[in-house]
C-alpha cells in the first residue's frame, strides 16, 4: 500500500512526503512515496540496500531535489524553504562524524551556533549528560570516541536545538547491543517529548521495539505501511521476508 | 555565523598545527628571499662604489696634474695623456653614468642581472649605446633568482593551494559535510566564510612576516612608504586571486585529490605556461633583431665614411660654422675627422638603432597587452616596477646614458675645434650624470587587474552554487 494517508487532526504532521518520486536517469530510486509522521511518532522504514530509504531522508534534508512530488517539514515545503525547514531537523547519519580535534562540548557548541542557538558550557554539558554521554568524555577530543558516543553527541544536538524532527539513517548498525539499547532508550525519550522521528533501518527487531509505525520499502515503493501495534514480530518478520522475496525459515 | 566560524577555524587550524607550519615556512622563505635580494643589491652597490672610487682616484690625479700645469710646472706626460686636452678628458677620463638601486630593489631581481648599472660614455665609439648586457651564469638564468618576487609569484600560490585545496572536500571525506548540510546554513556561504577567514589569516601572517623580514634585512625600504603600501596591496590582491581559484575548485570538484591536481594544473598554466607562451608569441611575431648584424652594418657605414673623409669634413664645417670661424689656422687631426664623420654616422645609424629599439619595444608592448591573461605576469611587472628593475627602467637608463653622452660630447667637442684647453675650473664643471627614475612605480592598474579578476571568476563560474541555499549543487 503505497498511498496510505494518516489523518489525525489533533496532531501536527511534522514530516510529510506527498507522491515523492526521485529518478536518476532511467533508475527510479523512490516511486510515488507518501506518508506523514506526527509529533511523538516514530516511523521505521525497513528495506534492503537500494530500497530508497536514504533517498527519502536525503529528500527531506534537501540534499537532493525530488523529480516530482512534495516533501514537507512542519508544513513547510523543503525545496522552497531549505534553511527554515532545517531549523526543525536534527539528522544522524549511519556514521555520525564530528571534528576529531574538537572536544564533545566544542563540537556541540559549534553545531548549535550554526543553528543560531547559543549556550554556555554548563548548559552544553547538561545536554550531553541528558543524551547519556559520560561526564569525563565531555572535554575529551572526539577522535577517540566510539560510534555510540558520537551518536550521543548527535542526540545532544537534537536536545539543544529543541528539534521537532529527527532523521536517522541506519543509526544502530555497527553498535554493540548495550549502546544500541541506550540509543533506543534515547529515541523513546525523544518521542515522548513530542519529536517526530523517521528512522531508516535494516533492524527489524529494534524497529518493532521502538517505532509507532513501520513502513517496508522495496524498489523505491512503500510496500507495507502499518501501525507497529497492529503487527506481532512474527507477522512483521513474515511480511518483511515475503516482500523482500526471501524464504522464511522457521 | 562568521564569528563562530572564525573562532572555530582558528582553533582547528591551531590544533592541526597549520598556523605554526605556515608561520615557520613564510618566515624561512621571506627571510631568506629578503636576505638574498638584499645581498644582490649590496653587490650592485659595491660594484658601483668600486667604480666611483676609481673615478675619484683618477680625478684627483687629473686635478693635481692640472694644478701643476697651471703653476707652470713641466709634466712628463705624453701628449695623448695630457689632461689639458679636451679629447684626453673626453676619452680617458669619462664620467660615470650610474643607475643606483631603488629602496625596494631587493624585492625583484628583474632585469638587473642582465644589464649593467654603470657606464662611462666616452667621446669615442658607441659601445655605451649598444652593449648593456652583463655576463650572467646561464644556470642562474635558467632557475632564476631566489628573491621575494620568486617567493611571492611562484611559492605563495603553492602554499595557498596546500592551505585550501581540501577545505570542503575534507569535510566530505571526514563525514562532517552531511551534518553541516543538515544545519540551517547555506553551505556555499559557510565555505565562503571559511575561505575568507583563511584568506585573512594567510594574508596577515604573510604580510606581517614580510614586513618583519624587510625591517630586519632592508629597513631602508620604509623610506618609500607609498611603494611599500603598493607592495602590500598587490600581494594581498595576488593571494586573493589564488583563494578565489581554490574556492571555485572546492565547489566545482569537491574531491581532495582532484582538487589538488586541478589547482596544480592551474598553477602551472598561470605561473609558467601562459607567461612563457606570451613571451614566445612576442618573439615569434616580433623576433629580437640581431645585434651582430647591426654592428656589422654600422662598421660598413664607418668604412664608407672613411673613404669620403674630406667631403664629410667640409660638410661638417659648413653645418657648424661656429666651429671653424675663429680658427682659420685650425689643423684638422684625427679627432676633428672623427667627430665630423661621427655626425654622419649618427644620421645613418639612427634608423638602424631605431629599428632595433622599435622591435624590442613592440615585443614588450605585446607582452604588456597580454598581461591581463595571467596574474603572475601582472605581479612580476608590478614587482619589477616597484623594485626599479623592469625592462622599462633599463631602457630608460640606456636612454639617459645616451642623452648624457651627447651632453658630454657637446661640452668637449667645441673646445676641440676652438682649440681650448681644459683648466681646473673647467674640469670641476664637467657635466655629471644623475640617474632619474622616470618610470612610474604606480601599480594600481596591475592591482585592479588582479583584484577585478576575482569577482568575475566567482560570478561566472560559481554563480549557480552561490545562489544555492540548499546543498544540492554539491555532492554530499
Amino acid at each position: 500500500m503505497a498511498n496510505t494517508k494518516l489523518k489525525k487532526q489533533n496532531y501536527k504532521h511534522m514530516i510529510t512526503t506527498k507522491n515523492l518520486t526521485k529518478k536518476y536517469g532511467d533508475f527510479t530510486a523512490v516511486n510515488n512515496l507518501s506518508f506523514n509522521i506526527q509529533s511523538g511518532e516514530i516511523l521505521c522504514l525497513l528495506g534492503a540496500n537500494g530500497a530508497g530509504k536514504s533517498t527519502t531522508i536525503n529528500s527531506l534534508l534537501n540534499f537532493i531535489e525530488p523529480t516530482s512530488g512534495k516533501v514537507e517539514i512542519n508544513g513547510l515545503d523543503v525545496v522552497k524553504y531549505p534553511l527554515k525547514t532545517k531549523t526543525f531537523i536534527t539528522y544522524i547519519p549511519e556514521n555520525l562524524m564530528l571534528y576529531p580535534t574538537l572536544t564533545a562540548v566544542e563540537n556541540l557548541d559549534y553545531f548549535t551556533k550554526l543553528s543560531r542557538k547559543t549556550f554556555n558550557k554548563t548548559e552544553l554539558k547538561a545536554f550531553l549528560t541528558e543524551a547519556g554521554l559520560q561526564e569525563e568524555a565531555h572535554d575529551k577530543r572526539v577522535k577517540a570516541f566510539s560510534k555510540g558516543m558520537r551518536q550521543k553527541v548527535g542526540i545532544a544536538l537534537a536536545i539543544a536545538k529543541d528539534s521537532k524532527v529527527l532523521l536517522l539513517d541506519e543509526p544502530t548498525s555497527g553498535l554493540d547491543p548495550k549502546s544500541s539499547n541506550e540509543f533506543m532508550e534515547l529515541l523513546t525519550k525523544m518521542k515522548n517529548k513530542g519529536v517526530a522521528i523517521l528512522m531508516a533501518t535494516h533492524d527489524l527487531f529494534r524497529a518493532k521495539e521502538v517505532s509507532t509505525h513501520i513502513g517496508i520499502m522495496r524498489s523505491g515503493m512503500l510496500q507495507k505501511y502499518s501501525k507497529t501495534t497492529d503487527l506481532s514480530l512474527k507477522e512483521l518478520e513474515t511480511i518483511y521476508l515475503d516482500i523482500m522475496n526471501f524464504k522464511h525459515v522457521n | 555565523m562568521f564569528l563562530n566560524n572564525l573562532s572555530y577555524e582558528i582553533k582547528l587550524l591551531k590544533r592541526s598545527h597549520w598556523l605554526l607550519i605556515l608561520l615557520i615556512s613564510t618566515l624561512v622563505l621571506f627571510a631568506f628571499a629578503t636576505f638574498n635580494g638584499e645581498k644582490n643589491v649590496e653587490k650592485r652597490r659595491n660594484d658601483i662604489s668600486i667604480m666611483q672610487n676609481e673615478l675619484h682616484k683618477n680625478d684627483s690625479i687629473v686635478h693635481s696634474a692640472l694644478t701643476k700645469i697651471e703653476n707652470g710646472e713641466q709634466l712628463d706626460i705624453p701628449y695623448s695623456q695630457l689632461p689639458t686636452e679636451p679629447m684626453v678628458i673626453g676619452y680617458r677620463h669619462p664620467r660615470l653614468a650610474v643607475m643606483q638601486p631603488e629602496a625596494l630593489s631587493f624585492i625583484s631581481t628583474g632585469q638587473s642581472d642582465m644589464y649593467t648599472h654603470f657606464k662611462s660614455p666616452t667621446v669615442y665609439g658607441n659601445n655605451f649605446a649598444l652593449d648593456y648586457s652583463e655576463m650572467v651564469n646561464p644556470v642562474q638564468l635558467l632557475f632564476g633568482n631566489f628573491d621575494l618576487a620568486f617567493v611571492i609569484i611562484y611559492i605563495l600560490p603553492l602554499m595557498i593551494i596546500a592551505f585550501t585545496f581540501n577545505v570542503l572536500s575534507k569535510e566530505k571525506e571526514l563525514g562532517t559535510l552531511r551534518l553541516l548540510g543538515a544545519q540551517p546554513i547555506a553551505i556555499t556561504r559557510w565555505l565562503l566564510q571559511k575561505m575568507a577567514i583563511r584568506y585573512i589569516l594567510f594574508t596577515l601572517i604573510t604580510l606581517i612576516v614580510l614586513l618583519l623580514a624587510i625591517g630586519i634585512f632592508s629597513a631602508k625600504a620604509f623610506s618609500e612608504p607609498i611603494n611599500v603600501i603598493g607592495l602590500i596591496l598587490i600581494i594581498a590582491a595576488y593571494i586573493f586571486f589564488w583563494f578565489v581559484l581554490a574556492f571555485v575548485i572546492n565547489i566545482k570538484i569537491n574531491n581532495s585529490a582532484k582538487n589538488a591536481l586541478a589547482l596544480i594544473g592551474l598553477w602551472l598554466l598561470i605561473v609558467l605556461v601562459l607567461p612563457a607562451t606570451i613571451n614566445q608569441i612576442g618573439n615569434s611575431i616580433y623576433p629580437t633583431p640581431s645585434r651582430l648584424k647591426m654592428i656589422n652594418e654600422i662598421r660598413l657605414i664607418k668604412k664608407e665614411n672613411e673613404e669620403k673623409q674630406n667631403e664629410i669634413m667640409s660638410e661638417y664645417l659648413r653645418i657648424h660654422p661656429e666651429l671653424a670661424q675663429e680658427n682659420d689656422d685650425l689643423k684638422l687631426g684625427f679627432w676633428h675627422n672623427y667627430f665630423a664623420s661621427e655626425k654622419v654616422m649618427e644620421e645613418k645609424t639612427k634608423p638602424l638603432l631605431a629599428e632595433y629599439d622599435q622591435q624590442l619595444q613592440k615585443q614588450q608592448d605585446l607582452i604588456s597587452r597580454f598581461k591581463f591573461v595571467s596574474p603572475a605576469i601582472m605581479m612580476q611587472q608590478a614587482l619589477n616596477k616597484l623594485a626599479g628593475t623592469s625592462e622599462q627602467h633599463y631602457n630608460d637608463y640606456k636612454k639617459q646614458v645616451f642623452e648624457f653622452s651627447t651632453t658630454w660630447r657637446n661640452y668637449l667637442v667645441p673646445m676641440l675645434f676652438k682649440n681650448e684647453k681644459i683648466t681646473k675650473a673647467k674640469f670641476n664643471k664637467l657635466p655629471k650624470f644623475e640617474y632619474q627614475n622616470r618610470i612610474s612605480s604606480d601599480v594600481w592598474i596591475n592591482f585592479l587587474g588582479i583584484f577585478l579578476m576575482c569577482p568575475i571568476i566567482l560570478l561566472v563560474v560559481t554563480r549557480k552554487q552561490l545562489k544555492d541555499k540548499s546543498a544540492q549543487t554539491l555532492s554530499l
